[in-house]
């Protein structure tokens, strides 16, 4: 009988802090913090409470804007605003090809010689033959010209991407070095 | 077996999609008509770009005279375009049709069992290669 009461308080002992603490746990709010809208994961590693966590995180917030001179929102405003210029220069481009496509189709009516006005890629070969082949050449240069024209946005955007992605970790860092010195435990 | 007759009629379909257009003989013929389809364009840095002969102002159509050696347009092209035949020549079944103009060489190797024909022209720096399907002017009378 004393083996049994000894096991029942063993028992009570050992589930008591269990239950306290799942008591403890707080039911999530469903609100994303200053820290979780950027991707990074913060934990009250000093069971610090969650309004003082969303100051220290706007605090930290607001030295790291301060110490790498870049605000992560101002960032994701301007990288959308470079890529509709991108997307936009793009479509310019392909427009103008479209106009030099349709001068092409025109000048095939024109009279000569059959092999001789065949048109190479070639935009100065083409307007040695004649004016309206070399409106073809130049179609043809254009055509090139266009893809380049193109392949140079793509490019620049790419660029200006990695640009926003190096200073957005760097922010990160600052961020998380912050709010680290202030007790919680980040990782991003 | 029931997945073996769509897999039949696929293989089959491919089959004819993948077989050339049907050509005539042409053997014994001055006057012939030619259409290119498709031309590629090869650079010297080792580059290639293919695409319809338009790009090129090659006529889709091309009239052959071996009586009056010329390569011409054809009215309906509206294009009132012609080159002189320098040379041309008889091997076994082949024709091989050759000249130049305006800093471009040509030779069209014409089949003349089955009416296919093969252009490649020299340019400064490219070379054009285009395949084509021939009739006799006469049949279409």
């Amino acid at each position: 009988m004393k083996e049994i009461v000894l096991s029942a308080v063993i028992l009570a002992l050992v589930l008591t802090p269990l239950a306290t603490a799942q008591s403890e746990v707080k039911e999530p709010t469903g609100q994303k913090t200053l820290a979780a809208t950027m991707n990074v994961y913060v934990f009250p590693a000093e069971g610090q409470a969650s309004d003082q966590q969303s100051k220290e995180e706007a605090d930290c917030y607001n030295w790291a804007v301060n110490n790498t001179g870049t605000d992560p929102f101002d960032l994701a405003k301007k990288a959308q605003q470079q890529q509709q210029q991108a997307d936009a220069a793009k479509e310019q481009v392909s427009e103008a090809g479209k106009g030099a496509g349709a001068k092409g189709a025109l000048v095939g009516a024109a009279g000569g010689a059959l092999i001789g006005e065949i048109v190479s890629d070639d935009a100065g070969k083409g307007a040695a033959i004649g004016a309206g082949v070399g409106a073809i050449g130049g179609r043809r240069a254009r055509r090139r010209g266009q893809e380049e024209a193109t392949d140079q946005i793509e490019q620049q955007s790419a660029q200006a991407q990695q640009a926003t992605k190096t200073q957005v970790e760097n922010f990160k860092k600052a961020f998380s070095v912050c709010l680290e010195a202030k007790d919680y435990m980040v990782k991003f | 077996m029931k997945n073996q007759i769509p897999i039949f009629l696929l293989s089959l379909s491919a089959v004819l999609l993948a077989a050339p257009a049907s050509a005539d003989d042409v053997t014994g013929k001055d006057k012939i008509l030619c259409t290119t389809v498709q031309i590629t364009e090869c650079f010297a840095d080792g580059g290639c770009e293919g695409g319809p002969p338009e790009n090129w102002n090659i006529p889709r159509f091309t009239r052959i005279d071996l009586e009056q050696k010329t390569l011409k347009t054809t009215e309906a092209s509206g294009q009132d375009r012609e080159t002189p035949i320098e040379r041309i020549e008889q091997e076994g079944n082949d024709i091989f049709i050759q000249g130049a103009e305006g800093g471009k060489a040509f030779t069209v190797l014409l089949d003349l069992d089955t009416g296919t024909a093969t252009l490649a022209i020299a340019l400064e720096g490219s070379v054009l290669a285009g395949f084509g399907v021939c009739t006799p002017i006469d049949s279409l009378q």
